[in-house]
């Protein structure tokens, strides 16, 4: 049941309703819906995964009050362990089993030996990279003092599944999304608008941009050898782009469901192609996924307060690489997260901008020249990695790129129509770049403001792409 | 504001004295939608492009006259139509293939117009056959006694159209939102109100002889007759009257794809031996059921065939299609009608709507060759023979038997 299909458009409504009509007290009764709405959501996919979200959750939660409960620090590293050997456990072996064999039975071969182990060709369970991260945040917080468990089971389990955020993020605290579960709630109309206005947003990024520009990207990639230099510049533009709409707008769909439900949901991206340098875009781009790896991987490793610049380097770059294999087991994702670590290494491209409400040009209309420069530099160098994102394989992307160089470079461009769909967002956030999201717009005159409602629900549902077009972020 | 302590009931209440006024204010800026949505639907339900596949092959199929399928906003889903005609008639003579064999027609077997069925469109290659094989020897379709069976010479092909076979799983479309969402895309963009108004109204005041469902059947008197053929828009027939020249109505023309070896005729033009097989594998597996099997080879526009004729690099795989592979299908005792061009029969180019679809005129002597070879036992031989000669002796014109009338002729 994807966001962006009729059959969610009925369940939304659905919960909505009873959600409401339900007494605000006691709390479980409320969340105990949205705890079945979620496992019907998550079931609608394959109903045989929810055992796993369900293992998961009890696992966490009983081993989040055994560590509350104790205090010898042995124990409690064990108890840690077990968790994170679960989670991880079940993560890696859904996800990372078939390229673990397979890189092994290459390495064999490369070496002369010939080995013939067996891959599973393992389903990846959706959702199954978000909701680990979520539970283990839970669990290492705990582990660290900075939150107390819950006694709720329901609202601990709904925490955990909470459809909104349960396939594609974004990756929620406890601390942040927990305490919601535990709150009563009233309805609550401007945040509920503004959900709604958010939604409609998401789902303008998705189905007119996204999913347009995506057939673009897919002939470009597929066939490069066919395409001149400009061609495959303009192609990887797109997916630059694409990739932009389809996550971002997936998260704004998250949050503004979420809003209509009284829940806040963390903001996943802020314009993260008006970044001036690689440390602002991070702090931009899928925010949640970054800040996680920040807390839970890099300051564990030291962070930047090591003896060495050569172990603080070390740190950015091994955070960068894993959260690359985060995205999928592929030695593109690696790569495409070792370049962007390589890229957060020189303090001039890293940048001082070390704060997301930083906004760019900010009481202007137009950057500056140097800040102009800096953007357009974040974003060549960002693209650039994202060839590796995207391509099916390494040599894929080497090909790629060295077909820029190699091929005509005054061949007639095709597929340019893609351009105005890059150009129409690019302008829309840029004019809107000090909101929360674009279509954040209550202080317009009601006329103006469904004006807009209008214009972009008609481009919706004339221009945007009819039928599933799956979201790129379920394959991780 | 609230105090923890107002009652449960009150704080419910609260919550939708501002809910209430949210749900009407997404009614009211959805209400257009919702207006000209159901509007639109009403009137593609009118014209008949609204009705599922099996709703109107029922209803074609119980109508006394002459009736013609024909929708244009939603596609015709002629998969999902003719495997529905294949089950509700129970024909005794099934054709199957692609759009190439569409033009047998009942009429040509009198008397047993009634036990003809023709499913052109449902294969597309030899996958295609292989499920239809399938279904046929599980007995999931009815069974016929005779089944003409159209096989393309891209078939034999390496690389040409993939292995999925989607019409056994295919979904109508009327039943997608997605499907309703791109109808009003292209009544609105691309056609016109003006067409569906003027479909409306060809529903109200019939222009043809013959009853219709759909709108480009209402409009241009096109579509699937009652027996599977296909109806080409009365247009082509009148502009024939006109000027009784060859066209080809194909586009990209079939000659330039030849030219050009492009889409079935890319190169490299190679025989693909798992789809020999596969092909004989599911004429033999048809056969095994008692059926009596003919591979019928569509014809060629004579200017398309001696095209091919003359392409050397087309020219390995054209001459097995054409000498080979009917002596492989004979070897396996199937019937072959072999493929042929309006030359051989001493005819024009005129008796082809295009580079690669005959016309009945042309199929009739195809079909009136079959009929003559056709063994003893063979329950074609009931087929009136003089009858069929009739018909194409009588015919108005090269492309049709009898010219479509208006109900103002």
């Amino acid at each position: 049941m994807a966001f962006n299909s009729l059959i969610f458009a009925v369940f939304l409504l659905t919960v909505f309703l009873l959600y409401w009509s339900l007494p605000s007290k006691p709390l479980g009764i409320r969340n105990a819906l949205l705890l079945i709405a979620s496992y019907i959501f998550y079931g609608w996919w394959d109903w045989h995964f929810l055992g796993l979200i369900l293992f998961n959750s009890t696992v966490d939660y009983v081993i989040g009050r055994l560590l509350h409960q104790t205090i010898a620090t042995g124990k409690r590293k064990i108890l840690l362990g077990i968790s994170l050997t679960t989670n991880l456990g079940i993560l890696g072996f859904f996800k990372y089993y078939d390229f673990f064999i397979d890189s092994a039975m290459d390495v064999l071969q490369a070496i002369g030996l010939q080995a013939n182990f067996h891959t599973l060709a393992i389903i990846l369970p959706v959702g199954i990279s978000f909701y680990t991260f979520q539970t283990l945040s839970y669990t290492i917080d705990i582990y660290r003092g900075k939150i107390v468990p819950t006694h709720n089971v329901i609202a601990y389990f709904a925490f955990v599944s909470f459809f909104p955020q349960l396939v594609a993020g974004p990756i929620e605290r406890a601390s942040n999304l927990l305490p919601q579960f535990l709150q009563k709630k009233n309805f609550n109309l401007e945040q509920a608008k503004d959900g709604l206005r958010q939604i409609l947003w998401g789902l303008f990024k998705k189905t007119v941009i996204a999913d347009n520009l995506a057939p673009y990207v897919d002939k470009i990639y597929s066939n490069y050898e066919a395409y001149s230099g400009p061609m495959l510049l303009i192609g990887t533009v797109y997916f630059a782009v694409q990739i932009y709409c389809d996550f971002s707008g997936y998260s704004d769909m998250a949050i503004g469901t979420a809003r209509l439900f009284g829940f806040d949901l963390k903001r996943n991206f802020a314009y993260p192609y008006f970044s001036r340098d690689i440390g602002e875009f991070w702090r931009r781009w899928h925010i949640s996924l970054s800040t996680w790896f920040r807390d839970y991987v890099y300051i564990p490793l030291g962070g930047n307060r090591t003896r060495s610049t050569f172990q603080h380097y070390s740190n950015i770059i091994l955070t960068f690489t894993i959260s690359g294999f985060w995205h999928g087991a592929n030695w593109t994702f690696v790569i495409w997260g070792f370049l962007n670590g390589l890229y957060y290494l020189p303090p001039s491209l890293r940048g001082p901008h070390t704060h997301q409400t930083e906004i760019v040009a900010t009481g202007h209309f137009f950057p500056t020249p140097l800040e102009f420069f800096q953007i357009c530099r974040t974003f060549i160098l960002i693209s650039f990695a994202w060839i590796f994102f995207r391509a099916t394989s390494f040599s894929h992307a080497i090909g790629f790129i060295a077909h820029i160089g190699n091929s005509h470079w005054l061949a007639p461009l095709r597929h340019t129509k893609g351009l105005w769909y890059v150009l129409l967002i690019f302008v829309i956030d840029w004019v809107q770049r000090d909101k929360q999201h674009p279509l954040e717009i209550a202080a317009l005159p009601r006329y103006a403001r469904w004006g807009i409602y209008y214009i972009i629900s008609i481009l919706i549902l004339f221009v945007g792409k009819t039928g599933h077009v799956p979201f790129i972020y379920f394959q991780f | 504001m609230f105090h923890l302590s107002t009652s449960n009931s009150k704080v419910k209440n609260q919550d939708w004295a501002d809910i209430w006024p949210f749900l009407r204010q997404i009614f009211i800026f959805l209400s257009p939608f919702i207006m000209i949505g159901l509007a639109l639907e009403f009137a593609l339900w009118k014209t008949g492009d609204l009705w599922p596949s099996q709703y109107a092959l029922t209803h074609q199929q119980q109508s006394t006259n002459e009736s013609i399928y024909g929708p244009r906003f939603f596609s015709n889903q002629f998969n999902i139509f003719k495997l529905a005609g294949i089950r509700y008639r129970h024909a005794s003579i099934l054709s199957i293939g692609s759009s190439r064999v569409m033009q047998i027609r009942d009429i040509m077997f009198h008397p047993l117009e009634k036990e003809f069925y023709n499913a052109g469109g449902l294969l597309r290659n030899p996958f295609d056959l292989d499920a239809f094989a399938t279904l046929i020897a599980r007995e999931e379709l009815p069974l016929p006694k005779v089944l003409i069976v159209g096989i393309d010479p891209w078939w034999l092909r390496t690389h040409y159209n993939s292995g999925n076979t989607t019409w056994l799983n295919d979904w109508d479309e009327r039943f997608s939102f997605a499907g309703h969402i791109e109808v009003f895309r292209q009544i609105l963009k691309k056609w016109g109100l003006g067409e569906i108004i003027a479909a409306i109204s060809a529903s109200e005041r019939p222009r043809f002889d013959y009853e219709t469902i759909g709108t480009s059947a209402r409009i241009d008197g096109t579509g699937f007759r009652k027996d599977g053929s296909n109806l080409y828009p009365a247009k082509i027939f009148w502009e024939f009257m006109d000027n009784p020249i060859y066209v080809d109505r194909e586009l990209p023309l079939i000659i330039n794809r030849i030219q050009k070896k492009r889409r079935e005729f890319s190169l490299p033009a190679a025989i693909d031996e798992k789809r020999l097989h596969l092909i004989v594998k599911a004429l033999a597996l048809i056969q095994k059921k008692g059926v009596e099997v003919y591979a019928f080879m569509p014809p060629f526009s004579t200017e398309v065939f001696e095209a091919i004729e003359n392409s050397q690099p087309l020219r390995q795989w054209w001459t097995y299609y054409k000498t080979e592979f009917p002596k492989l299908l004979k070897k396996h005792h199937i019937l072959v009608v072999p493929v042929s061009h309006p030359g051989e029969f001493h005819l024009q180019d005129t008796y082809m709507f295009d580079g690669w679809h005959p016309s009945e005129v042309y199929i009739g002597h195809l079909v009136k060759q079959m009929l003559k070879h056709a063994p003893d036992s063979s329950p074609l031989k009931t087929v009136n023979l003089q009858n069929l000669s009739t018909l194409i002796e009588e015919a108005s014109i090269p492309l049709a038997f009898k010219l479509p009338k208006t109900q103002s002729d």
